[in-house]
């Protein structure tokens, strides 16, 4: 397997970043690139997305960092949307992202038009065969993130028969329909699911009658799709050539997203193996896991019809945010803890660490026992702790 | 010839085709006898919904027998085929064989959901005609014209209101259809949800399942669940019905209606295209006294309520876009308070630069909003600053009714 993964071009480690932030924690812990939305025509409208002025500061980060930047334009438009869209078009082309990730003909034919951005297509078109795969590339684009009802050998497939670049989820959450066509919520909600406003009616529970008796046959969360993680699956996706690896989770944490790149950064670079990468995953938060269809494309395990919560073994306290002269760390506390509590520090470049805070103070220099969330306190520094690093509480 | 004055302009009414599916020969004759000009032939391996349950079938004959049937009863009568699924590689085959026998059968016209199947279709049939039906996307002015490009017609999505279909049909020179009558498809997966909880049957057995459903955060509706081998389908607790808008639907200048009968009765098949033929041809034989006719048959056939859906309008996406904070500033977001300790300090951490002396701006989430002028800045540290700089924290005097996740700006 080793001499696999060195004879193989590594694949680019694709991380959300639902903010600046995210951004930055996403780079910082391994990511190659990055894909994050404007603030329209994305489909995560409660994200904080990035402004124009946000876009333009994300990408040039990047370039600093000879990383990329993928703008989301996935939405399905209406006529009312696609009047705003060339001028956010123009403004992307001036700032030059990497490319655009786009599931509407009508937004690609813009999109070719009036940019010279690479244009990808999202899950949100289902692509799942080569034909379709053309029909894309013909409409100009250079990159196809597939369904993510294939498999492994069919995705090899696309990309050998189409010639086009493959790009494939490789974690995360995931929807229980072919992504694009499910309209539950706009019946339901009044919400647009593929404008970004899916109330995620797919994780409810839901009675199943019988048509004839109306008797309550079972009652069950029929539709819950488990969480992906193929982190198992690393060699077989660079053995088949596929370009790039995208990790889901825009809206998710600092913890979640520093973690998932982490370990999957490790697996591509060898200095882990999917078995340890996995037992790290394993502790955040998750719906239970499955590989999808990667290696059985008629898997019947990829609901988790008993949905009591969600299983984890860590939960995430906070990020650091500022470090002066190696003694005290900054933190911005997302959940509550004490000066006895053992915690964790992920830090991008070094493993996780135990420590016990000893002391916690507030802005106004005063020491407290026990903070809350949506605080900014001061604790003692832990070695090899930097900007960015990961607090976490592990409850196992 | 007339004085100008005297000339009046009479517009053209296009009789609008009435299009509906069938699967089996019955239902072809019953469907022609009724009124249909436009039979959408199925079979349930390339089909995704027809209902005809022919799985384990290993041939398509059945297909050539409807065609043959149809054409028997009616010479002038228009068919096409459905390949609406969302093809994998294993179903390649599949539809090579059915493609054969299309071509045998003389049946050029393939309605597809997947467009890029053109390319495959026309390896087997170069002259193929295609109909467009996504079920969803396809919604603006632009992407339809671009798969005007392969598609003679493009069958529209149930979420488009009259106002959008009426600006794309006056403005796109191609042949439209929309849903008019029948179940509303508001989910399709690949995954059998139904067979999978029942003990993990096996997703390739060809048994099919139909329930209802109630989802337990809105319990006053009944959604229909549909399983078979090619995944699963959630229909709304409504039906479409635009049997009330007839003279609209005239009047949009559409190629064709579309019945949707499949998983109904064959009487729901009848009644209904009686019904809608019956309202259109006497829209348009005189639309100063047309009077609708024919609500109360179709609403005593139906199994569930009859209602237009989006048909008349769609604000899917009016009122909650401005869900984050942010949204609707239209300056640049100088930065977001992270810590606030009362009476004492705000820390910011900054977007972009904050200079001591300046006039801003700070808006809670609850939308609360304070003006200051900056006269006192330090670094998170507690040091006197003239200026802080992108990612950096920064300190300012507390301010009255500002929390976490306020802005400045």
């Amino acid at each position: 397997m080793k001499k696999t993964l060195e004879h193989r071009n590594i694949p680019e480690l694709l991380a959300p970043a639902g903010n600046s932030e995210k951004l930055r924690i996403a780079l910082a812990y391994g990511a190659d690139a990055v894909y994050l939305a404007g603030k329209q025509f994305g489909l995560r409208k409660s994200a904080e997305n990035f402004s124009n002025i946000d876009i333009e500061k994300a990408v040039k980060y990047a370039n600093l960092k000879g990383k990329k930047v993928y703008v989301v334009l996935n939405g399905f438009l209406h006529a009312s949307d696609m009047a705003q869209l060339p001028q956010f078009l123009d403004v992307l082309e001036s700032i030059q992202p990497h490319g655009l990730i786009i599931s509407d003909f009508g937004v690609m034919s813009l999109a070719k038009s009036r940019t010279t951005i690479p244009l990808h297509v999202s899950t949100q078109a289902s692509v799942t065969n080569e034909f379709t795969a053309q029909y894309w590339k013909e409409a100009g684009a250079s990159r196809i993130i597939v369904a993510r009802e294939l498999s492994i050998p069919e995705c090899e497939h696309i990309k050998k028969q189409s010639g086009i670049e493959v790009e494939v989820f490789i974690h995360g959450a995931m929807c229980a329909s072919y992504s694009g066509k499910c309209v539950i919520s706009n019946y339901t909600a009044g919400r647009d699911s593929n404008r970004g406003g899916c109330i995620q009616s797919c994780r409810h529970t839901f009675d199943v009658v019988d048509t004839d008796t109306e008797n309550i046959d079972y009652s069950t969360h029929i539709m819950n799709a488990k969480d992906l993680n193929t982190i198992s699956l690393i060699p077989k996706l660079i053995e088949a050539g596929i370009d790039s690896l995208k990790i889901e989770g825009r809206m998710k944490s600092n913890m979640y997203l520093a973690n998932t790149v982490t370990q999957y950064r490790n697996v591509l670079d060898n200095h882990v193996s999917p078995q340890e990468g996995d037992a790290a995953l394993q502790q955040v938060s998750n719906r239970s896991f499955t590989p999808a269809f990667f290696e059985n494309t008629q898997n019947n395990q990829t609901i988790n019809t008993d949905f009591n919560g969600y299983n984890k073994s860590v939960s995430f306290i906070g990020t650091v945010k500022a470090i002066k002269d190696k003694k005290i760390m900054l933190v911005n506390v997302k959940s509550d803890f004490s000066i006895t509590d053992t915690l964790e520090l992920q830090s991008p470049k070094g493993r996780i660490q135990k420590f016990v805070p000893t002391s916690i103070q507030n802005m106004n220099e005063e020491f407290i026992h026990h903070t809350k969330g949506h605080k900014l306190v001061q604790i003692p520094f832990v070695d090899a702790a930097s900007t960015l690093s990961i607090i976490r509480k592990n409850h196992g | 010839m007339p004085p100008a004055r005297y000339l009046l302009y009479v517009k053209t009414m296009v009789k609008p085709l009435l299009s509906t599916f069938c699967a089996c020969t019955e239902w072809a004759e019953a469907a022609i006898k009724a009124g249909a000009d436009h039979l959408i032939l199925e079979d349930s391996k390339c089909s995704i919904r027809s209902y005809s349950h022919d799985f384990n079938t290993p041939d398509f004959k059945n297909v050539s027998k409807m065609a043959e049937k149809a054409r028997a009863i009616n010479p002038e009568i228009l068919l096409s085929f459905n390949i609406d699924i969302l093809a994998h590689q294993y179903h390649i085959e599949t539809i090579q064989q059915l493609l054969i026998t299309l071509k045998e059968s003389n049946i050029q016209t393939i309605r597809l959901q997947d467009p890029g199947l053109v390319f495959l279709v026309r390896t087997i049939i170069p002259d193929a005609v295609f109909h467009l039906s996504t079920e969803t996307g396809n919604l603006n002015r632009q992407s339809i014209l671009f798969h005007t490009a392969q598609f003679q017609r493009q069958c529209l999505s149930n979420e488009l209101p009259i106002k959008e279909l009426r600006d794309i049909s006056s403005s796109i020179n191609t042949e439209l259809e929309i849903q008019v009558h029948g179940p509303i498809l508001i989910q399709y997966s690949k995954r059998r949800f139904m067979s999978h909880y029942l003990n993990n049957k096996d997703t390739q057995s060809s048994v099919c399942i139909r329930k209802k459903a109630v989802d337990h955060e809105f319990k006053n509706r009944t959604f229909q669940f549909y399983d078979n081998p090619h995944g699963h389908f959630m229909f709304l607790h409504v039906d479409r019905c635009l049997i009330r808008h007839v003279p609209e639907l005239v009047e949009l200048d559409l190629t064709s209606l579309l019945i949707d009968a499949r998983g109904e009765s064959i009487q729901y098949l009848t009644q209904t295209l009686m019904s809608y033929r019956n309202e259109r041809n006497d829209y348009m034989s005189n639309p100063e006294s047309y009077q609708l006719k024919n609500q109360v048959s179709l609403d005593e056939i139906s199994p569930r309520p009859l209602k237009a859906g989006f048909f008349k309008i769609n604000n899917t996406d009016k009122d909650w876009r401005n869900l984050h904070p942010t949204r609707s500033i239209p300056h640049e977001i100088i930065g977001t308070v992270i810590d606030v300790v009362k009476n004492n300090w705000l820390t910011i951490e900054l977007n972009t630069d904050l200079k001591i002396g300046e006039n801003y701006t700070l808006l809670s989430p609850e939308r609360k909003q304070r003006n200051v002028q900056l006269d006192c800045l330090l670094d998170a540290w507690g040091k006197p600053i003239q200026k802080g700089k992108e990612h950096q924290l920064v300190k300012i005097k507390w301010v009255k009714g500002i929390v976490p996740q306020s802005i400045i700006f």
